[in-house]
């Protein structure tokens, strides 16, 4: 009876060393991003050539909210709906053409993605492309807009009381730009 | 009194049918591991640690059973989890007083320790009976997929900004998986214990086995049909979708309570066995 209790206890043992063993292999193959974040107004590597900067985020006035979506179609933005407008600064320092894809930029949260509304940045940025080729030393500024969709009002000031990132870029290394709560960007409609 | 509950204990998990249903869980989970896990590592290796923009491998606490509503491993263990936690030991009291063993017992032990070692053995062998294939499924899917930190802008889990404990969902996985499994452990308990209730009322012994199951199934139909998916157990009790609802499950754990312990112990007082 010990004997077996022994060799039980002895195989256990041995499984679950293999597992420690396998666990700590993969997990140095495949570690934890590192988290690279930068707040508004501090410049941030977006590629070795290219660095970007939130310069500023505020929301969309009802008026202009409505303007800008009579601009990109035919339907009104709802009563519980707001648009975040995020300006951004790209500067290419290198001396060749460098990519910027702001269809990359994800407006993130904990438990909420979103992201760049296309139709809406074409009508805010005279028809700049989403994927943009940046000239040498070039630099330029964007306004990235955000579509905010609410089931209901009450959901709204939940959303917005968390903390806000713009993130890029997610793996090996994390990079976000810290954008802050919402609540005290929103203005009275 | 010490050795009702040594006894009921014993009984509950050295039986035949703690083992058939580990083997049944346990195979459920083993599946989801091949199935899912193993491709996942090939797919892994296949990538060559390249990850542009917003690529990012998919982490345990997203992949494994419990991880994401769109497994069917997940799901079917989910679903019959009042099964899996019924099976083991949760007809014994049935089984008792039909065998006329509850006579023998009733005769040289007190009845409200009898009916408290019952009730602790049956809510124990039921939460074991579905924690220990959870937790086999989590160690298995660890061993091919990386144990990162969930992100938010993947969408790969249901995991949303009104969900309970999200920052620890997307922070501390392995504390989350920790509540959620401790949650799993006390509905389980809740449904194994069910079925001592329902001995008083049945005569089938088939009814005892499956009435929780049906209780289930019918807060899952109702909470279907009502389009609140988020009000069942079978989805909020996984951890990779989330209670948004405090409310919802503290009602859940308060009925179930009520409709177990009280009214077993109640019941069983009153009872005329001999």
């Amino acid at each position: 009876m010990l004997k077996k209790r022994i060799i039980y206890v002895g195989v256990m043992l041995l499984l679950a060393g293999l597992w420690l063993f396998r666990f700590i292999h993969l997990n140095q193959a495949y570690p934890r991003p590192k988290l690279l974040e930068k707040k508004v107004g501090e410049v941030i590597a977006y590629t070795r050539d290219v660095d970007i900067c939130v310069t500023k985020t505020r929301f969309l006035s009802r008026s202009e909210d409505t303007r800008l979506m009579e601009a990109v179609s035919d339907t009104d933005t709802g009563e519980k709906d707001d648009i975040l407008i995020v300006q951004m600064e790209a500067v290419n320092h290198s001396d060749k053409e460098s990519l910027l894809d702001l269809t990359e930029m994800c407006l993130e949260a904990e438990g909420y993605t979103n992201g760049v509304g296309m139709t809406e940045f074409s009508a805010l940025n005279q028809g700049e492309p989403l994927r943009q080729t940046l000239a040498p030393e070039e630099k330029k500024v964007f306004e990235i807009p955000y579509l905010f969709y609410y089931s209901d009002r009450s959901k709204r000031e939940t959303l917005l009381a968390h903390d806000f990132f713009i993130t890029y870029k997610l793996y090996p290394e994390k990079c976000r730009i810290a954008i802050g709560p919402m609540q005290e960007k929103k203005e009275k409609k | 009194m010490k050795k009702v509950y040594q006894m009921e204990i014993k009984r509950a998990f050295q039986g035949l049918s703690y083992r058939i249903t580990l083997l049944i869980g346990c195979g459920i989970s083993l599946c989801h591991v091949i199935r899912c896990g193993i491709p996942h590592y090939r797919y892994l290796r296949s990538l060559g640690g390249v990850y542009k923009g917003l690529l990012h491998p998919v982490s345990a606490s997203e992949l494994w059973m419990g991880g994401n509503t769109y497994n069917i491993e997940g799901f079917v263990f989910y679903a019959i989890l009042p099964l899996l936690a019924v099976f083991p030991y949760g007809q014994s009291y049935y089984e008792d007083v039909k065998g006329g063993f509850i006579r023998q017992i009733y005769s040289r032990e007190q009845r409200s320790s009898y009916l408290k070692a019952k009730y602790l053995a049956v809510f124990l062998s039921g939460g074991t009976a579905v924690i220990i294939p959870l937790l086999v499924n989590w160690l298995g899917t660890l061993l091919f997929v990386p144990n990162l930190l969930a992100e938010s802008a993947l969408q790969s889990n249901n995991i949303t900004y009104e969900s309970l404990w999200k920052h620890l969902f997307f922070t501390k996985p392995g504390l989350y998986l920790g509540i959620f499994l401790a949650l799993t452990f006390v509905f389980a308990g809740i449904y194994a214990t069910m079925a001592l209730s329902v001995s008083f009322f049945s005569e089938w012994k088939i009814f005892v086995y499956t009435f929780p199951f049906f209780i289930q199934m019918g807060i899952y139909t109702i909470t279907m049909l009502m389009g609140k998916l988020e009000f069942s157990n079978v989805y909020f009790l996984v951890p990779g979708f989330g209670i948004t609802s405090a409310g919802v499950l503290a009602g859940h754990l308060i009925i179930g309570f009520c409709l177990t312990a009280l009214l077993f112990y109640i019941l069983g007082k009153k009872e005329d066995i001999l």
